[in-house]
C-alpha cells in the first residue's frame, strides 16, 4: 500500500492551509513559550511572575492567539488522523472537532483571564 | 478497508520511506502526545487559580529529577514534530523535495542540536532550584 506523508491527503484543502499556518505560528509560540518558561529557571515560573506577565496585554494577547493555534493546530491534526483511519461519519466527526475545540479555546481563555 | 486493518496500515513501516512513511508515522504519533499533554498542562495551571496555593506545592514536583527527566522526553516529541513539521511546510512550497531525505536529516539533526541545547539549560537551570 501505498505511504502517504501528510495529512493533505485526507484533509480538506481550508482545513489543510490552516493546519499549515498554524504550524508555522506553533513554531513562534512554542518556541517563546519554551525559552520564556524553561530557560530561565525557577523564577521565570514562579506565581508573580506569571501573574505580572498575564497582566501585560500583549502577553495576553500572545496567550489567547497561542491557545487557539495550538487547540486547532492539535485537535485539526486528530481529526486528520482519524479520517485517515477511513472513519464514515464525517460530519459527526467535525461536529466533535468544533466542540471540543471551542470548549478548549473557551477554558483556556477563562484561565488566562482568571488566574 | 476496514478501521482495524486502517490502524495496522497507520502503524506499518513495511516498504516506507524514512522521510515518507516512517516520519510521518512518527510525527502522527508525537503530535498525539503533544495534544495529549496540552489537556495535562491546563490542568497544570489550573492550580494557579485561587491565589495559586496548590501551584506551590506543584513547582516543588516541578524541580524534582524525575519531573524534569520526563520534561526533557516531552521536549523530544517536540523537537521532533516541530523540526520534521517544519521540512513539510517548506515541501508544502516546492522546497526541498527534491532532496527530501537529506533535508529530513538536515532538520533531524537541527532539532537534536535544539533538543541537547534546552536539555542542558533545563537540567542545570532546574534540578535543586538552581
Amino acid at each position: 500500500m501505498a505511504s502517504t506523508q501528510s495529512l493533505k491527503e485526507t484533509m480538506e484543502p481550508v482545513a489543510w492551509m490552516f493546519q499549515l499556518i498554524t504550524a508555522l505560528f506553533m513554531v513562534f509560540f512554542l518556541g517563546v513559550h519554551l525559552i520564556l518558561m524553561h530557560a530561565y529557571g525557577l523564577n521565570n515560573i514562579l506565581i508573580q511572575a506569571i501573574l505580572n506577565r498575564l497582566h501585560n496585554p500583549w502577553w495576553k494577547a500572545f496567550y489567547i492567539a497561542f491557545v487557539i493555534s495550538i487547540t486547532y493546530h492539535g485537535l485539526n491534526g486528530l481529526r486528520g488522523v482519524i479520517l485517515d483511519l477511513g472513519v464514515k461519519k464525517v460530519k459527526a466527526l467535525n461536529a466533535a472537532f468544533w466542540v471540543v475545540a471551542i470548549i478548549t479555546i473557551i477554558y483556556g481563555v477563562w484561565l488566562l483571564f482568571n488566574i | 478497508m476496514g478501521i482495524k486493518e486502517a490502524f495496522k496500515n497507520w502503524l506499518s513501516i513495511k516498504g516506507r520511506h524514512i522521510h515518507g512513511g516512517i516520519a510521518y508515522l512518527f510525527h502522527r504519533l508525537t503530535g498525539l502526545i503533544i495534544l495529549l499533554y496540552l489537556y495535562v498542562h491546563f490542568g497544570a495551571l489550573s492550580q494557579l487559580l485561587n491565589g495559586g496555593a496548590s501551584y506551590k506545592n506543584f513547582l516543588t514536583t516541578v524541580e524534582s529529577p524525575p519531573f524534569v527527566a520526563l520534561d526533557i522526553l516531552l521536549f523530544f516529541v517536540i523537537f521532533y514534530h516541530g523540526a520534521n513539521g517544519i521540512r513539510l511546510v517548506f515541501n508544502e512550497f516546492g522546497i526541498g523535495t527534491k532532496k527530501n531525505m537529506l533535508f529530513f536529516w538536515v532538520m533531524m539533526a537541527l532539532g537534536l542540536i535544539g533538543w541537547i541545547l534546552l536539555t542542558y539549560i533545563v537540567a542545570t537551570r532546574f534540578i535543586g532550584g538552581g
